[in-house]
């Protein structure tokens, strides 16, 4: 098996699994319980996200609310800060290529009479021109919300240049989606933006759990109402083996990182340059600069959820977009963002590496692709 | 109102003469596999005149009622009260099948199945309806156009009340009527056109065309749902999936495009006809509905035809496409049709099909390969399933003949 779906998920890692095994049998009080045992629980809790901002950098500026992943921390973001803040003005700026956890909640808020401005994208770097979020900055702007790095090209997103003109609006906050971006080598600090959406399951932790981690002076409107746990903005009951787990895997995937940039880089690297060695077959989507852990590309001839098929009967797993549009015969609007046409957003093929390969699989995937290549006949 | 039992009544089955025996056991069998699953605790039993369900106390009627209205051979479906013969149990059981009833005006209807039972229809409407009356102030008789009518149906050991009754699905019990090989795609047309036959008592083995990798695996589990839906009428259910993808590429690298989808038909019928000959299935069937697509003009069926002697039976053939959505919605198995997976028809459409294909033309494209070693090594490759509770569970390759 090559798995090359590492942007849709990762397995729990091993020892995130035992923490959480451990801490929710032995360790169960209620962190919100006033006895010692409860008190334990809340001490765990408080462990986790100090450790969580500590490993990130950010503890000094930054709090962090545990979450059910980056959909919520997008939504809470989005919504809670908008709401918040509206009468410092209506305007919220974001792109044509965030994730559908962002572009939701701002249809939601543009219905609730928000002033959203979505930027295309740039179609040879992948991300917005500074000079349109420049251009849309004005004084009734409240918050700019672009992904650190995009889920499907992998297109990095130039955060110190965009704070750098959020200079002039100091009451605009910046959010960013750290989804792809959590210790994948990027070239700027977590704390550059304000408020980052994180997703556990993405590093290795579990499954509907992750957080957003938000500067100290912002303060955001919960969604829903309750027991006033995390800080009222996420009310239900602490789930303290989870944030352990979360903190396991973090701390893991910091170990890591250097190894699984060297393997993503060399993998991605041997599969672009094969990919532009046939223009004729391939359209590379992702941007050269781009990270290292995605290549999309799309497929100039063929349908993508044949070659798609094709690789996963030869146990080869890649996207055909992000995993979680798949199922609707949608072109990747990451794709029409850039300028691409409507067949080629329609039949690309993501790619996502972790340390989960190895340097063969780049080999053995490209003459898997190459055989599908010629038995396979064009999309008519 | 309070009931006790749900009535079904028989319907077609009153030509069936000598045969009926046999029908009535199917029906209850039916009716007692399509319970076991959401309603555990009821079981169906019949006579020659109805089958009942007797029901129990928090019973969720609708969903119940739901569920007998889609079992084939069910021509009615009444929800009743049983009570004791004498006119005292009659007149109490009255006022409690009309709890909970809001009407004006009412009559009472009274059958005597058992006429040894002492008194006239007459005297006990006229004693029921006097109960009634009695009981809810404002209510009138009107015996030509009453809101409600209690109809009261006194047997040799027991009495019925009842004040609606329901239509049901109408036809026969499945499995009073053979067996037939169903071409399964995975669209909306073909679910209906089975639940149609199923209701003519048919039994069906579903057999579907993969073309992997042009076709995706995730289209099984959409048929598992789809199975899933119809299992109940007609208990086991059967899959048996055909490796098309090589006679398919065959077709389009041999005949004219607009030629492919008329061969692409033929193959499929002569995968099919080979496959229930050998499975001693004497029927194949479709959903197609005439005119829908350009493979279903006469024109085009006639082409099709002609590569097998088996009746192939098309119940959607006359229908319109906004009755088959209707019914598939009522079935439940639009909502699983509709999700985007591509089939061996839709991916490689062209873009213009022949609309009138000639069967000379088609035996001229035909003539360029030899198809039928490429027939012979699909209906070989074919595999067999089971499904149970949405899954697919591979079957042992049988011995064929």
């Amino acid at each position: 098996m090559i798995y090359f779906d590492s942007a849709a998920t990762l397995p729990l890692r091993k020892e995130a699994g035992e923490t959480y095994l451990s801490e929710s049998t032995s360790c169960f009080g209620n962190a919100n319980s006033p006895h010692s045992f409860g008190r334990e629980s809340a001490r765990s809790l408080e462990r986790a996200r100090k450790g969580i901002l500590r490993l990130l950098g950010i503890e000094g500026t930054h709090r962090l609310l545990f979450l059910s992943g980056a959909t919520e921390a997008n939504n809470l973001a989005l919504k809670g800060v908008a709401r918040a803040y509206r009468s410092r003005g209506g305007r919220i700026i974001s792109s044509e290529g965030e994730h559908e956890s962002v572009l939701e909640p701002l249809k939601a808020l543009a219905r609730e009479g928000f002033d959203v401005v979505l930027l295309p994208l740039d179609p040879r770097t992948g991300t917005i021109r500074l000079e349109d979020l420049r251009d849309a900055l004005d004084e009734r702007t409240i918050l700019v919300s672009l992904m650190a790095v995009n889920n499907e090209t992998g297109a990095i997103t130039p955060l110190p240049e965009v704070r750098s003109l959020l200079r002039e609006h100091p009451k605009c906050y910046l959010h960013s989606d750290f989804t792809q971006g959590a210790f994948k080598g990027l070239p700027y600090p977590y704390g550059t933006a304000d408020l980052i959406s994180m997703s556990a399951h993405k590093f290795g932790g579990p499954k509907g759990a992750g957080f957003l981690a938000l500067r100290k002076d912002v303060r955001p409107l919960p969604l829903m109402e309750g027991g006033g746990q995390e800080e009222g903005l996420r009310p239900g009951t602490s789930d303290v083996p989870s944030a352990l787990a979360t903190l396991k895997a973090l701390e893991l995937a910091k170990g890591e990182e250097k190894d699984a940039l060297r393997i993503a880089s060399l993998l991605r690297g041997r599969i672009l340059s094969y990919l532009l060695a046939h223009p004729s077959d391939f359209l590379v989507n992702s941007p050269e600069e781009g990270s290292p852990f995605l290549l999309d590309f799309s497929l100039l001839h063929k349908k993508a959820s044949v070659v798609e098929e094709a690789l996963s009967l030869r146990g080869i797993y890649v996207s055909t977009t992000s995993a979680c549009s798949s199922r609707r015969d949608l072109p990747s609007h990451v794709l029409l963002a850039m300028g691409r046409g409507k067949e080629e957003a329609k039949n690309a093929i993501r790619l996502s590496f972790s340390l989960l390969n190895q340097e063969e699989d780049a080999p053995r995937f490209l003459s898997a692709l190459e055989e599908i290549m010629k038995e396979t006949i064009d999309s008519l | 109102m309070n009931v006790s039992h749900f009535l079904l009544h028989y319907g077609e089955l009153s030509t069936k003469g000598l045969n009926k025996k046999a029908f009535i056991q199917r029906l209850v069998q039916n009716v007692n596999r399509a319970l076991a699953g959401p309603f555990p605790g009821l079981k169906a039993r019949g006579d020659n005149a109805h089958a009942y369900v007797p029901v129990e106390e928090g019973t969720d009627f609708s969903s119940l009622l739901l569920l007998l209205r889609k079992i084939p051979g069910i021509q009615r479906i009444t929800p009743v009260l049983r009570v004791g013969r004498s006119l005292e149990e009659l007149q109490e059981g009255a006022l409690r099948a009309i709890e909970g009833e809001e009407f004006s005006t009412f009559k009472v209807e009274v059958r005597r199945p058992d006429h040894s039972y002492p008194l006239s229809g007459y005297e006990v409407a006229r004693a029921l309806g006097g109960t009634i009356l009695r009981a809810r102030k404002g209510a009138k008789v009107d015996v030509h156009r009453p809101e409600r009518t209690l109809l009261v149906e006194i047997r040799e050991k027991e009495c019925f009340l009842s004040c609606r009754t329901y239509k049901g699905a109408g036809g026969y019990p499945v499995g009073s009527g053979g067996r037939a090989l169903m071409l399964l795609s995975g669209g909306i047309d073909s679910p209906v056109a089975s639940y149609l036959l199923m209701r003519r008592g048919l039994v069906l083995d579903f057999l579907h065309f993969a073309a992997p990798p042009y076709t995706s695996e995730a289209v099984l589990e959409k048929l598992a749902d789809i199975l899933d839906v119809l299992a109940p009428y007609q208990g086991k259910v059967h899959l048996h999936v055909v490796p098309f993808t090589k006679v398919q590429l065959s077709i389009y690298a041999h005949a004219a495009e607009p030629y492919c989808i008329t061969l692409l038909r033929r193959m499929m019928m002569r995968i099919a006809s080979e496959f229930a000959e050998r499975r001693g299935l004497p029927a194949l069937a479709t959903g197609e509905s005439l005119g829908q697509v350009a493979s279903q003009t006469v024109e085009s069926l006639r082409a099709i035809n002609e590569v097998t002697t088996l009746p192939v039976l098309r119940p959607c053939l006359a229908m319109d496409k906004t009755d088959i959505l209707e019914l598939a919605k009522e079935l439940g198995t639009y909502e699983i049709s509709i999700r985007p997976y591509e089939d061996c028809c839709t991916i490689f459409k062209p873009k213009k099909p022949k609309t009138r294909p000639k069967r000379d033309e088609c035996r001229f494209f035909e003539g360029k390969w030899d198809y039928a070693k490429e027939i012979e090594e699909a209906v070989e490759g074919i595999a067999s399933y089971k499904v149970e509770e949405g899954r697919l569970v591979p079957l042992r390759k049988e011995k064929t003949e």
